[in-house]
């Protein structure tokens, strides 16, 4: 998901059964086209998902990670050792291991994790809604700021707003996500004390309960996204705004909202949506960070304390998780960018 | 040791020896005295009845890595344990073993044939019958399971005879005293063959079943625990409360929150929270817990193979220092792998080697290095302050040492990378096993692997005698003290276990080691 690649519709269409197809059914055409752009994306995930595991599995062999002796700390024996090493198929070369995992992850078995005991898929089952929900909170986050300082600044072009909008989001842009985490919660867990300084709570637990402890670390990984997307959109937003069909519409007597909001937004988001994809995955591995520093239950800090241990089958499932998510807001931002402006649709 | 590891343990530890020293409370048959250091905390006086009391305790600590016994591989899972599972004997507040599962046990007359008398009627709490057969099942998957944590401490063991239902015989390949001790700890709990048989051995990691003071009701990993109260337990009428809820402790900002609101009963702290939490006026109780602090020390490298060089270190160190800087003031300078009040603390090396940087910069001169060393100090975590003032402390006495932290995901005891390692020892429930693990020839803490021989008579000598032999203190203590003067080891001070809790909670005691809950009981608020 990088630049958009915007091609001449004339030359698409000739080559895109799909495009033909689109000029009798238009219906038909959206779901051929969305189901293309999933498919796709699996096409990709594939050998991401190979190259990505294979090499997590030799970083274990080669940095000479020792899990067993790790598990058995100065219970170490040499007997013990051995048969521990057996009991993890340790001995085994690490080749063959590699493989006997993918067979068995094809079949939907992760296996268990070497120091909890517990079986890997369940370890991501209860940790996942917290990582999704901190995850899917920044988004929202992102998206409601940026998009709304990003309108603005690009409406009011040069004039104080936008300057302001500039200022702020080049500042946000280059602080970190752990410090602006412990910059809230000095302000509003220990100073004000409106939010909890971490921890976690199931929505089960109520629903306010559980949204006081995720609007800290949510607000912490969003900034970054929302500042660039602010910046994206205010630039997409502002070259749209100076096309000929703008003034095209201003003539025609259209009112000025929307001119802005449907007009223009809707070629002008393309470079701003393009970025949100690259967020994704930003936010994915920042959430190691806030999980420890907010001590949330959550996949980060479960993929950080098992790459620490050596415990391979966790960090390999959790691997598969993130490329899942990585893949899946692909496809959306991938078919978001068809629906905005089919001039940027794309082969892969 | 990794990192995590080090942290869990260090937590754990400093919990295992927790709480008050209400004597009235003491479990078992055992002494009464209080081992170790803080006075009285929480004694209440005489109990209410039922209905005068709180129904829920919650205790902030550290979640177990798993709830099978047999493949727990964090030292401090064992409190955490200990609350559904109950050993074939349990540990008393300082440290001995004392009636658990089993009323009693008999020593063969040579020794080598230990038999537990189990208490009779006894069940587990999915209501299989704990009988011999039970207690025979579960040690043996402790000894043949593959992944087996506990098969090293069970090496003397060489077959498990049912003599009836209610009398088990361990035989043992050589004499050993110190298997009651054993069964005390994650070695001895008892797990439910049915549970293994219908259920695998994959979910005791969520799903224990024992036969001790609470079964787990729901356990939502790195988040909660819940657990009710077992009415068959053995002990029950010593349960005082109905429900016990577990949970990691809580966020250093938020501990006096967390006792204010009741979120928590009792929570775990570090030294630095201390002072907070007491100013907020919730007691805290200090326990000297049986960990110490150490250097592991590879004597097959130079310059540590010269026996002066490293009594050279030990003398530069100011172990007074390190525990006021580093601790707090909390903790005991140490010279030996004990806490004073431990049976196998040797009270004649209670200052061994004094702090003295002109007699250090002496015997490394006597060591024929009048210029003084470089050397580096390993350490388990960047931000072990310890680490730091060791290094400026040495510096003093010309050791120069630059400071490394070690590999994640490494065992130095196997790699032995580090021969200069700033460490911890977690103590054994068996101070036999601790001397072999620490200085035995096979040791894993022994990181060059040389012993004196009258080291190996002195700790055989010791493990002949029954724990109850009145020899035997005096034996195991002369055997760490051959230990102590011979070995290259640097044991630091004392590792301190720190308990806030309510005001309304009543009857802990200071445990040595595995933290329980017999006797404690919550006044309504």
């Amino acid at each position: 998901m990088t630049a958009l690649n915007v091609r001449s519709g004339a030359d698409r269409v000739a080559g895109s059964a799909a495009a033909a197809a689109g000029r009798s059914a238009p219906a038909l055409t959206a779901l051929v086209r969305t189901v293309t752009a999933i498919g796709r994306a699996v096409l990709v995930a594939i050998p991401v998902m190979l190259v990505s595991t294979f090499l997590t599995f030799m970083l274990g062999g080669l940095t000479k990670q020792d899990p067993a002796a790790v598990l058995l700390g100065d219970n170490a024996t040499p007997v013990a050792l051995a048969r521990m090493r057996q009991a993890l198929g340790l001995d085994k070369p690490l080749l063959e291991r590699y493989v006997q995992w993918v067979w068995n992850a094809l079949h939907g078995n992760l296996g268990v994790s070497w120091f909890s005991k517990i079986p890997v898929a369940q370890s991501i089952s209860q940790r996942l809604p917290v990582s999704l929900s901190v995850a899917v909170g920044a988004l929202l986050i992102a998206v409601v700021l940026g998009g709304v300082f990003g309108i603005l600044a690009a409406v009011w072009q040069g004039g104080w707003l936008d300057r302001c909008v500039t200022l702020v989001t080049s500042v946000l842009a280059t602080i970190p996500p752990f410090i602006v985490a412990i910059a809230l919660i000095v302000i509003f867990a220990v100073t004000v004390r409106w939010f909890p300084s971490g921890g976690w709570a199931s929505p089960s637990q109520g629903l306010a309960r559980w949204a006081s402890f995720l609007v800290l670390p949510s607000v912490s990984l969003s900034l970054d996204a929302a500042a660039s997307l602010a910046r994206q959109l205010r630039t997409g937003l502002a070259g749209a705004l100076h096309e000929n069909y703008i003034v095209g519409a201003q003539v025609r007597g259209l009112p000025r909202r929307r001119i802005v909001l449907v007009h223009a937004l809707r070629n002008g988001a393309g470079p701003a949506v393009a970025q949100l994809g690259l967020h994704v995955p930003q936010i994915i591995g920042g959430a190691v960070i806030v999980e420890t520093v907010f001590a949330l239950p959550g996949i980060g800090n479960l993929t950080m304390t098992s790459a620490l241990q050596g415990d391979v089958p966790v960090v390999q499932g959790a691997l598969l998780v993130a490329i899942g998510l990585v893949v899946t807001s692909n496809v959306i931002v991938n078919v978001l960018l068809v629906k905005l402006r089919p001039a940027a649709r794309r082969e892969i | 040791m990794s990192k995590t590891f080090r942290a869990a343990i260090v937590t754990g530890v400093a919990v295992l020896a927790l709480a008050g020293c209400a004597a009235q409370a003491a479990v078992g048959n055992s002494a009464s005295s209080s081992s170790s250091s803080s006075s009285s905390a929480s004694s209440g006086g005489a109990i209410p009845p039922a209905s005068e009391r709180g129904n829920t305790l919650t205790w902030g600590w550290s979640l177990p890595s798993t709830w099978d016994p047999v493949t727990s591989a964090v030292g401090n899972d064992v409190s955490a344990l200990t609350l559904v599972y109950e050993g074939l004997t349990e540990e008393s507040p300082q440290g001995e073993a004392v009636p658990g599962l089993a009323k009693s046990w008999t020593y063969a007359k040579n020794g080598r044939a230990i038999t537990f008398h189990l208490r009779p009627g006894l069940t587990f709490s999915d209501g299989t019958k704990l009988d011999a057969t039970a207690v025979k099942e579960s040690l043996e998957r402790g000894i043949t399971e593959k992944d087996s944590e506990v098969a090293p401490q069970m090496a003397d063991i060489g077959s498990i005879t049912v003599d009836s239902p209610t009398d088990v015989t361990l035989n043992l390949t050589q004499v050993d005293y110190q298997i009651p001790l054993l069964m005390s700890g994650k070695t001895g709990m008892i797990v439910s063959p049915t549970a293994v048989a219908k259920e695998g051995v994959t979910k005791l990691a969520t799903q224990p079943v024992g036969a001790g003071p609470f079964i787990l009701k729901s356990y939502v990993p790195s988040s909660q625990a819940t657990l009710v109260k077992n009415p068959h337990f053995w002990d029950a009428s010593k349960i005082l409360v109905q429900n016990f809820i577990l949970k990691p402790t809580p966020e250093p900002s938020v501990a006096v929150a967390g006792l204010d609101s009741g979120q928590f009963d009792i929570e775990d702290l570090t030294a630095s929270q201390v002072s907070g939490v007491e100013a907020a006026g919730f007691p805290v109780e200090t326990t000297n817990v049986l960990p110490v602090r150490v250097i592991d020390v590879d004597n097959k490298v130079k310059p540590f193979n010269d026996p002066l060089v490293d009594q050279a270190i030990s003398t530069a160190i100011n172990r007074e220092a390190l525990i006021k800087t580093a601790n707090f003031g909390y903790g005991q300078p140490d010279w030996q792998p004990f806490p004073k009040g431990y049976v196998a603390y040797n009270a004649s090396l209670s200052n061994l080697y004094p702090h003295s940087v002109s007699k250090a910069k002496q015997l490394l001169t006597q060591a024929g290095y009048p210029n003084g060393i470089n050397v580096q100090l390993a350490l388990d975590t960047a931000d072990d302050p310890v680490g730091e003032l060791i290094q400026q402390q040495l510096d003093a006495a010309g050791i120069h040492t630059s400071l490394v932290v070690e590999t994640p995901g490494q065992n130095n005891y196997i790699t032995l990378k580090y021969p200069f390692a700033l460490d911890q020892f977690n103590a054994r429930q068996s101070p036999v096993q601790a001397l072999q693990v620490l200085f035995g020839p096979q040791g894993l803490m022994n990181l060059g692997k040389s012993t004196p021989p009258t080291l190996a008579a002195a700790v055989a000598a010791a493990d002949g005698y029954a724990l109850t032999d009145p020899r035997y203190p005096a034996a195991i203590q002369a055997a760490v003290k051959i230990a102590v003067m011979n070995m290259p080891n640097i044991f630091l001070f004392t590792v301190t276990r720190f308990e806030a809790h309510s005001p309304n909670v009543h009857g802990l005691q200071h445990w040595v080691d595995i933290q329980r809950f017999e006797g404690v009981w919550v006044s309504k608020s």
